[in-house]
């Protein structure tokens, strides 16, 4: 527990008006350990919107501020820092929380509080309930519209059978929430006994990937593709020693990954690696709000490179901020949800239309697929899922 | 009268004066006694009170400490040592209270009070009785030991499991190292069969899951915090049973039949764990629990304790509360005893003051009552004044004259304008008789008017009145006897003067003669109708129609000349006018004469006043020369002089008016496009002549063919379209084309030659094909065209993908001239890989076109129509510059820009000053040519040799790169190629994407590289998908490669995220190997 350690970070900006009260939101995120990319990418890209309100005098001539504590990713702390965080009666919302375990944490404390939960870095199940809870709002896609989605491409599109398909998956609940979708759309393509999918597991904050291997190769078939849900370390390891062992299967990563740090820690085989994303790519310059990010980050800060995790917390942000500029009043905890329930159908400038009202609380559906090639993160399409599953056909034909 | 009633009211408000004054006095002397004997009453019984509180006090503070040591008593019971559970000191705080009602000021804090002490026993009490269960369970570890107990025979029965395989393993061991020969290998295969299994790897991890969850439900027994009870269950908890369950699963399936064992299920342990009402939810990915089982009840047991840190702050906080309250209440008791007095003092005085105020409000009510009376007088008075000179006003400004008589008929008042009238002075008639100025003239002799006698009232009367200077004029009067009471007290005579308006009726009878004449006098027809009938008709209308004059007014209406089937039309004008919708309308009919015949009328009609009753005016004009001209004109415009068939205008009219049809009864239709083949040889070679008369006898040919209802029609040289109507489904437009060519079969003989004529033929179909009469026509011909491509003679039915290759070829082409301007186009980029260094060292720039509504439009459809109309002149230099452009922003951006690829086509090439245009692009972004690279096809090449390598040779002489494209596909000879002045060979995908399946593209690929070694060229293979491709190209010595393994094309700012992946990747080793 050495590398948990509290950091305080309160950050003004003087564009603002220092004689006004700030709106003040907190964030309890992995700033070290194993997700920090994460983690910091949320807070960069939150901190980038901010600095675009603040830029122009804020909501209602107030500037918004940010108190960021790091989790390290372990729920404990989690539930320590939320605590904390919403106990200051100041304090709108808990805006940009890293990773699924540590949202279990948070939400009972943030049902307690009353206190609004927004856009977490999650796409978990637990935090999209039907109808929705109040306090959760997201921004979004959920794991399981991401697993479906390639399950979908890989039976519909690539024609394999589901018993084709295997998990490897976290040992907690960001793990459950990706085996869970991906089932229930397995069922749907007719899957009838779940014990014929391999799911194989490692432990979160570990690089214990070996037993979960050993599972696979004992199989009496070895899985044409395998759905990934965990973190970019042990994955990588994951992927390495896969490929050492004579597996060759199409390997797709839910966003929560995070594909920059996953292709840093591969040196090579690239090719047949996919990761869905839940924003376009920080290239889509013809998106109006990609190009409005890359001039804002550059604003914010000059050294820091564009990336989907940040451009994640940027869209969070700017959602926050559209929803806030809708309030005639003080913002408050509550009326700060209202205002973002009566959002209705809106654009942020992403070439759709995004969705808030008291009935749903999960602003975009969309997945983007991505592949991991020598040249890092490029766009991918489904339709092109044959290619990298060609030349497995031809072995059995 | 008013006088009296004004008298009358003013005593009365004097008397209300003197009363208002003795009642006031009165009510001030009660008040006074009243508050006096008030104040020492309540002065007294203060007293009292106060005293008996202060006794009452301190009996509350001791039932309040009391009450609160039993609430901490039950709260504390930690130990569970059977605490008191009634609250008797609680019970008599409750009634001191309620029997404490007089204590106004303070019974209000004191009942709040209360509540909330009953509110926290009750509470403690419903905590206690809920807690003391759980924390028994707790203590005696009930649950847990359930849990332990279920855990511990699962482990066991895994353990005797494993047990018996080790002991098989064991034996087989045993015996396999005693055996020799056969047996020995038997037994061998058998171990390592067992070996390989896989339950038994299941069995080891449900051992250690089990093992795991053990440990978790220690740590779930001894938690403390519940806030962690979340992560416990859906992180820990949650996981760990999916995985025991999972393998027991396997465990029970792969298990030989004899070794299974009913212990081994994981339902007894989930039970014990989370309640029988256990079930998961995949949906959340969660968990629901039930209320009993060890996990609930830790949960109730933290919540309780929660509940119980909670109350015990709430004890202390109020017993800090209750001795406030009553420590201010004692404050209170003691201090109001010694205020008492002098408050009482104080009142006394208050009321005394009160008094004095009242005194003097009473003298200034006084006061304004008095104001008040004499106001009221004066307003009085001049309110009379002001009556009676509007009244003399109104009379003075009235137009009309006005007289008014006394009752014996003397004259009371006559106002300015009867006297100006009359010409008499006012003054002077005041009192006199009426009849000494009331002089009628009637027939010239004056006589007094019978208005004398006004006791009758008269109403309008028209008559001539005598001025005092003998002049007469024209008069309209009235007079009205005023009668009061059932008496007659005299009577009010008015009159105005009418002289004009006699005037404006004589000169209306004028204007009636004048448009009689002019009538009577008219070139056109001039009616008046009037309830349905002619009233007046002029002589030239009774001329067109051939009746007399006599004959028709008022004997016909307008049903009697009219055509029968326009008559409809006639009354709908008729009504319209009448009813004021239409001033005017203007319209032609068709009319009927005496002797019957028909003639066209043309006709303007308005509604007016006629004898004083409404009528219709209206002129009318003989048109039947000029209607039978038009038609002749009209008939020549909408025919084919040559053919007389209808032509191209009325082919689209009717065509209009059968989608109508069509549309409205849901009917299909079909369209034939017919078009002669090779006539173009008849005129030609026979002469234009022979041409004419040959598509006369077609046209003649066609209309014998078709049916009665289908029209033909020639819509220019020998294009010929037959529509077809209300037909079933397309066979019949097919049978019909079908006979059509067959009615061709026939030879037609033209002087002395024998002449064998086809058609092609192209169908549309309504509604599937179009709905609009232009676009059937030309999806027809777009049919016709497809007809000629399949062999002549034949016919065809349009299908939608016919849209591009002719019809809307058009539209494509104005749309491309467009797409530059309009900002339609942009390029994407391809990357070019180094396979030693896994870097990206190029890119190939290929062109998109975004139209607006049909969307990604094909290079392969738009390229070639750029080439055929010389519009990839234009494209092409923008391409270059596009390229340069980006080439230049890579670099201000802060990249080392890769090697752009840009293709030029071979009309650049041969056509366009391709050297000069690049010259420009590279002077214009600053570019170092180095980065630039033209590819150019090998057709492209061989289709000129010369020319194309003269180009070639300049641009490589300005130090631009050279590739050739699509290598492999044309007929390049060795020796030609080592002519060229090219860098690289661009082998065609199509070699690559069978590698390695097809053996003859491989050899070919093979090939390709090795001449390109030869030549000392260098080599990039196209269209890389797969790994295998990338290995068997790197393998034969291509070093560069491009295609969708790598990436797909994509914008320059993906490129440019690619090359800051790289620059910060500088370092690493590399990736292709």
């Amino acid at each position: 527990m050495q590398y948990v350690f509290l950091m305080f970070m309160v950050l003004f900006f003087s564009a603002a008006r220092a004689d006004e009260q700030p709106l003040l939101f907190g964030m309890s995120t992995a700033l070290s350990g194993p997700a920090d990319e994460l983690g910091i990418g949320m807070r960069d890209g939150v901190m980038t919107a901010f600095d675009r309100s603040n830029r122009s005098g804020g909501i209602q001539g107030r500037p918004l501020k940010l108190k960021v504590l790091d989790d390290a990713y372990e729920p404990r702390q989690t539930s320590h820092n939320v605590q904390a965080l919403a106990s200051d009666p100041e304090l709108l919302a808990i805006v940009g929380n890293v990773g699924t375990p540590t949202a279990i944490a948070a939400l009972p404390i943030i049902r307690e509080q009353k206190i609004l939960f927004y856009s977490p870095f999650t796409g978990a199940g637990l935090l999209r309930r039907t109808p929705p809870e109040r306090y959760v709002i997201n921004y979004r896609a959920s794991y399981a519209e991401e697993t479906a989605e390639m399950v979908n491409a890989l039976v519909s599109i690539g024609g394999l059978r589901p018993q084709q398909i295997a998990f490897f998956t976290q040992r907690d609940g960001y793990g459950d929430a990706g085996f869970y979708g991906g089932i229930k759309a397995l069922r749907q393509h007719g899957l009838k006994n779940e014990l014929e999918v391999q799911h194989v597991r490692y432990e979160r904050n570990t690089l214990a990937v070996e037993n979960a291997l050993a599972d696979l190769l004992y199989a009496d078939e070895l899985p044409r593709a395998i759905i990934i849900v965990g973190a970019y370390a042990p994955a990588a390891k994951f992927i390495r020693l896969a490929r050492e062992s004579g597996v060759d299967a199409l390997m797709l990563n839910v966003s929560f990954v995070g594909s920059q740090a996953l292709a840093n820690a591969l040196d090579s085989t690239a090719g047949n690696i996919l990761v869905t994303q839940v924003v376009p790519h920080p290239g889509s310059k013809k998106l109006p709000v990609v190009n409005e990010y890359l001039t804002d980050l550059a604003l914010y800060d000059a050294k820091l490179r564009p990336s989907f995790v940040s451009l994640e917390g940027y869209l969070a942000g700017r959602m926050l901020t559209h929803g806030l500029a809708r309030l005639e009043v003080a913002p408050d905890r509550e009326n700060m949800i209202d205002a973002l329930e009566s959002l209705g159908r809106f654009k942020l400038g992403l070439g759709y239309e995004l969705q808030l009202n008291p009935e749903k609380h999960q602003a975009s559906h969309r997945i983007w697929p991505t592949r991991l090639s020598g040249l890092g993160v490029v766009p991918f399409e489904w339709s092109d899922i044959g290619l990298l599953l060609e030349k497995d056909e031809s072995l059995h034909d | 009268m008013t006088e009296g009633y004004s008298r009358r009211q003013l005593t009365l408000l004097l008397w209300a004066l003197v009363l208002l004054g003795l009642m006031t006095s009165g009510a001030i002397a009660t008040y006074v006694g009243w508050s006096l004997a008030e104040l020492s009453d309540e002065n007294a019984s203060s007293q009292s009170l106060q005293q008996r509180m202060s006794l009452d006090i301190e009996h509350l503070r001791r039932l309040t400490i009391e009450s609160h040591a039993l609430t901490m008593e039950l709260l504390l019971a930690g130990d569970l040592s059977n605490p008191a559970t009634e609250n008797t000191p609680l019970l008599e705080l409750k009634t001191a209270v309620s029997s404490a009602g007089q204590y106004s000021p303070l019974i209000n804090a004191l009942s709040g009070r209360v509540v909330a002490i009953t509110d926290i026993w009750e509470r403690t009490q419903q905590w206690y009785l809920r807690y003391t269960p759980v924390a028994i369970d707790i203590r005696q570890e009930y649950s847990v030991g359930n849990v332990r107990k279920v855990l511990q025979r699962l482990q066991a029965s895994l353990d005797s499991l494993e047990g018996r395989h080790n002991l098989y393993i064991a034996q087989l061991m045993r015996r396999w190292k005693a055996a020799d020969g056969d047996v020995f290998i038997t037994l061998a295969q058998q171990v390592r069969e067992e070996e390989t299994k896989l339950w038994p790897r299941a069995l080891q991890a449900a051992k250690t899951e089990a093992t795991e969850l053990t440990r978790l439900i220690e740590r779930l027994s001894i938690q403390k915090n519940l806030s962690d009870l979340a992560d416990i269950k859906n992180n820990l908890l949650k996981p760990s049973i999916d995985r025991l369950s999972r393998q027991l699963a396997v465990l029970n399936s792969h298990l030989p039949v004899t070794a299974q064992s009913r212990a081994l299920e994981i339902s007894p342990v989930v039970a014990a764990l989370f309640g029988t009402e256990y079930r998961p939810d995949p949906v959340h990915q969660t968990i629901v629990v039930g209320n009993s089982g060890l996990f609930p009840q830790q949960r109730t047991y933290l919540e309780l304790e929660q509940v119980r840190q909670k109350l015990l702050r709430e004890a202390e906080q109020q017993e800090a509360d209750n001795h406030l309250v009553l420590q201010s209440m004692t404050l209170l008791a003691t201090t109001q005893l010694t205020s008492g007095r002098q408050e009482t003092e104080q009142r006394l005085a208050q009321a005394l003051l009160r008094m004095a105020l009242s005194v003097g409000a009473l003298a200034v009510l006084f006061l304004f009552l008095g104001i008040f009376i004499s106001r009221h007088i004066r307003s009085q008075f001049s309110q009379l004044a002001e009556l009676q000179r509007e009244n003399e006003l109104i009379l003075n400004s009235a137009g009309e004259g006005v007289i008014g008589l006394t009752a014996a008929g003397n004259m009371r008042f006559i106002n300015p304008s009867a006297s100006t009238m009359l010409g008499i002075a006012v003054d002077s008639m005041i009192g006199q008789p009426l009849h000494r100025i009331w002089k009628t003239e009637v027939d010239g002799s004056v006589e007094a008017d019978p208005v004398i006698a006004f006791g009758a009232r008269v109403i309008d009367k028209h008559s001539r009145l005598l001025r005092a200077d003998g002049r007469s004029f024209a008069v309209e009067y009235s007079s009205m006897p005023m009668i009061r009471k059932g008496v007659q007290e005299g009577a009010v005579i008015t009159f105005r003067d009418i002289s004009e308006s006699e005037q404006v009726k004589a000169s209306l009878q004028e204007s009636e003669q004048k448009f009689r004449d002019l009538s009577e006098k008219s070139l056109v027809g001039v009616y008046i109708i009037q309830n349905g009938l002619f009233t007046y008709v002029n002589p030239h209308f009774s001329e067109i129609f051939g009746y007399s004059r006599d004959e028709i007014e008022l004997h016909l209406g307008p049903q009697d000349l009219s055509h029968p089937d326009d008559f409809k039309l006639v009354a709908r004008n008729i009504e319209k006018r009448i009813s004021g919708v239409t001033d005017s309308i203007d319209y032609s009919i068709r009319g009927i004469r005496k002797d019957g015949s028909e003639i066209n009328i043309e006709l303007l009609g308005s509604s007016t006043q006629y004898g004083g009753e409404a009528a219709i005016i209206g002129t009318l004009v003989d048109v039947t020369d000029r209607t039978k001209a038009e038609a002749k004109v009209q008939h020549q415009a909408y025919h084919d002089p040559l053919t007389g068939l209808p032509n191209r205008l009325l082919c689209n009219d009717r065509l209009e008016h059968a989608l109508n049809n069509a549309q409205r009864l849901n009917l299909q239709l079909a369209v034939l496009f017919l078009d002669l083949d090779r006539f173009k040889h008849v005129n030609d070679s026979l002469g234009h002549s022979v041409g004419d008369a040959l598509l006369v006898s077609i046209a003649g040919r066609l209309n014998n063919t078709i049916r009665q209802a289908d029209t033909v029609a020639r819509q220019g040289g020998d294009e010929f379209i037959v529509i077809l109507e209300a037909i079933g489904d397309s066979s019949v437009a097919s049978a019909i084309a079908k006979k059509i060519q067959d009615a061709f079969a026939q030879p037609i003989i033209l002087s002395g030659h024998e002449l064998y004529v086809t058609a092609s033929i192209g169908i549309s179909l309504y509604p599937e094909d179009g709905t609009s009469a232009d676009t059937l026509i030309k999806n027809a011909d777009a049919a016709m065209y497809q007809a000629k491509h399949k062999g002549r003679s034949t016919f065809a039915f349009y299908t939608s993908d016919l849209t591009l290759t002719s019809t809307e070829w058009l539209d494509l082409e104005s749309a491309l001239r467009r797409a530059l301007v309009r900002d339609e186009m942009y390029l994407e980029y391809q990357p070019q890989i180094d396979l030693n260094s896994g870097k990206l060292v190029g890119v190939e720039a290929l062109l998109r076109w975004r139209h607006p509504e049909r969307g990604l439009i094909s290079p392969i459809k738009f390229i070639p129509l750029a080439e055929e109309t010389g519009l990839i002149l234009e494209i092409g230099d923008w391409v270059l510059d596009q390229a340069c452009l980006q080439i230049s922003c890579w670099q201000q951006q802060g990249y080392h820009s890769p090697l752009v690829a840009v293709n030029l086509s071979s009309i650049q090439v041969f056509r366009g000053d391709i050297v000069a245009s690049v010259e420009q692009a590279l002077v214009r972004h600053s570019i170092d040519p180095g980065y630039l690279e033209l590819e150019i096809t090998e057709n492209c090449i061989m289709e000129n040799t010369e020319k194309s390598s003269q180009v070639l040779q300049a641009l490589r002489d300005r130090g631009i790169s050279l590739a050739i494209d699509d290598f492999g596909t044309g007929y390049s000879s060795l020796a030609y190629l080592k002519q060229l002045p090219i860098n690289k060979l661009k082998i065609d995908q199509s070699f690559i994407a069978d590698i390695p399946h097809d053996l003859s593209d491989e050899a070919i690929a093979k090939a390709i590289i090795m001449l390109g070694q030869l030549l000392n060229l260098e080599i990039i293979a196209e269209g890389v998908e797969t790994v295998e491709q990338q290995q068997f190209v790197h393998k034969n010595g291509c070093n560069l490669a491009q295609g969708f393994l790598f990436s797909r094309p994509v914008a320059p700012e993906v490129i440019a995220t690619m090359l800051s992946a790289q620059s910060d990747a500088e370092p690493q080793g590399s990736l292709g190997s």
